[in-house]
């Protein structure tokens, strides 16, 4: 037999042996046969041993092929696995901090953004909704970031043993995180108002390519907006809970997701993109003086009640490194004024995106 | 019957040789790495505290990633170091970029050593074999480091002390023997 292959009675089997030696999230998977990894290769026209990048902490390469058996497992279509490599792409780019996302017991998940025409192509979801559940696109592209992360990676969950399947667990993960089953797969609602910059235009790639901005996650904060009438008040409400979040840091990104109902608000007070993260990062700046005062803690700096020394009333700290690390994204439900904000882990981490490489064949359609 | 892939990548084997131990601090320069982590620098004074008990030596401190591994160029003054104590390692992505970081300079030819703790002793001990260097040695002392007290701490540095003498020295004091 092949090396790689393995024989097995029937599906229900091979869905077993795939819980039996930990190569699952803890759900059921599509078994990967040659024949679909074909079909899957063939869609991309890319080759299995092609290298998209080295996973230098762990020593391991990260192949076309490992991705598209993963994504076949996830639950993908063969049109979903341009998307999917793209973002392992921007994943390994080394201020994303994948490292920190794959190990640490800090719990983060990963995250990303898909923006231009192959989110219809691929019947992407950015309504209702839009980190989930439902849609097949959003859930199984995220869920073969995990599987990739898992099994080509090598983030052994504990999943509560000592040993898991006998692999050592090297996701050290304290509590885990609900988003490391399918990431936060957000898409951009890029339609609904024109006059809002798309994300990856803002980040200068042209309006019509397809594009994948990727990211390690802490958290999200989610926020009732309904009594702010005005974008002054929406701003000072999310600015008031961010700086008590227990994040405020020296540099890093957030990406804020503004749902239709917020986003009109402020299209009609003549507010861009840029306007709303500009007065986010300003109201959220605080110096580190101001920090050991109101005996909040800089997060990783550990800095409550410190002692304030020459300095600390000039060194700021803040939610991103500038406000164009402040990422706007249009999506979610027509009804509901609830902007979510996801919150970088640390310092020194940041976003990246890919332009996603499609077929030459299938560019029309997308 | 059904035909089905692997899904797992398996890390690329390497082999790499250790340097040769220092065998006495006397005279020589000991760098003290420090992640950044809470108590990093505190638990590595206080780990130089006990061990210059013994000897004479130089300090040499520096700094590098709690996340990342190293670039070659990013370790400053490493090359004067005769060897380097790492910390802290007491949370799961510094211990494992620590031991890989530890085993990068080993790779360089500087003996070092890294300060971790008990959870983390299998996730370690597997990034040294998937780095090429199962044997290498470091601290295990008590979880946790960043919240230690300062007694704890000096309790920490008393165990991670013996254990530099163990793996990094010719011979270990008489009252240490005893």
């Amino acid at each position: 037999m092949e090396p790689g292959v393995i024989e097995v009675a029937d599906v229900t089997a091979a869905i077993e042996l795939f819980h039996a030696k930990g190569w699952t999230d803890g759900l059921p998977v599509i078994p990967p046969t040659a024949e679909r990894l074909a079909e899957f290769l063939d869609y991309c026209q890319r080759d299995a041993d092609e290298e998209i990048g080295f996973y230098e902490m762990r020593q391991r390469p990260v192949t076309v092929g490992k991705i598209a058996i993963n994504a076949i497992m996830a639950g993908c279509l063969p049109e979903h696995l341009p998307v999917v490599i793209a973002l392992v792409d921007a994943l390994l780019e080394k201020d994303v901090n994948l490292h920190v996302a794959n190990s640490s017991t800090g719990s983060l998940a990963v995250g990303f953004v898909i923006n231009g025409p192959i989110r219809h192509a691929l019947g992407m979801n950015c309504d209702g909704n839009v980190l989930g559940p439902g849609n097949r696109a959003n859930a199984s592209i995220g869920r073969a970031l995990r599987l990739v992360q898992l099994n080509v990676m090598g983030s052994v969950g504990g999943a509560g043993a000592t040993l898991a399947h006998g692999r050592p667990i090297l996701d050290r993960s304290t509590i885990g995180h609900p988003a490391k089953y399918v990431a936060y797969h957000i898409v951009e609602d890029e339609e609904a108002f024109p006059d809002l910059v798309p994300l990856h235009v803002a980040r200068g790639f042209a309006r019509e390519a397809s594009v994948a901005t990727a990211f390690s996650v802490g958290n999200h904060v989610m926020f009732s907006n309904h009594f702010e009438k005005t974008p002054d008040d929406w701003i000072d409400t999310v600015a008031h809970y961010l700086v008590g979040a227990g994040r405020l840091h020296h540099t890093g990104f957030g990406v804020l997701m503004v749902p239709p109902e917020s986003a009109t608000m402020f299209v009609a007070a003549g507010w861009s993109k840029l306007d709303i993260s500009k007065a986010l990062f300003e109201r959220t700046r605080r110096s580190k003086a101001w920090v050991k005062r109101n005996g909040w803690k800089i997060g990783g700096r550990y800095e409550r009640g410190g002692t304030v020394v020459d300095g600390d009333e000039e060194d700021m700290l803040g939610i991103a490194s500038s406000p164009e690390d402040i990422h706007v994204v249009i999506c979610g439900g027509p009804a509901g004024n609830f902007p979510t904000f996801i919150q970088t882990y640390a310092d020194s981490f940041d976003v990246a995106s890919r332009e996603i490489r499609l077929p030459t064949d299938k560019l029309t359609k997308a | 019957m059904l035909k089905i892939l692997n899904p797992v990548q398996e890390s690329l084997e390497t082999d790499a040789v250790r340097p040769a131990r220092p065998g006495t601090l006397e005279g020589k320069r000991v760098g003290l790495y420090s992640n950044g982590k809470l108590n990093a620098d505190r638990i590595l004074q206080l780990i130089a505290d006990e061990l210059s008990q013994d000897s004479s030596f130089t300090i040499v401190r520096g700094k590098y990633s709690p996340q990342m591994l190293m670039a070659p160029d990013e370790w400053h003054d490493v090359d004067t170091c005769d060897v380097i104590i790492l910390a802290n390692g007491d949370c799961g992505a510094c211990s494992s970029s620590g031991i890989a970081n530890a085993i990068s300079l080993e790779k360089r030819g500087i003996p070092a050593f890294l300060v971790s703790t008990p959870p983390f002793a299998e996730a370690v001990a597997t990034m040294a074999r998937l780095s090429g260097m199962p044997d290498i040695e470091w601290a295990i002392v008590a979880h946790p480091i960043g919240s230690a007290s300062e007694a704890e701490l000096r309790a920490r540095a008393t165990v991670a002390a013996a254990q530099f003498r163990s793996a990094m020295l010719d011979s270990v004091p008489a009252a240490q023997a005893a």
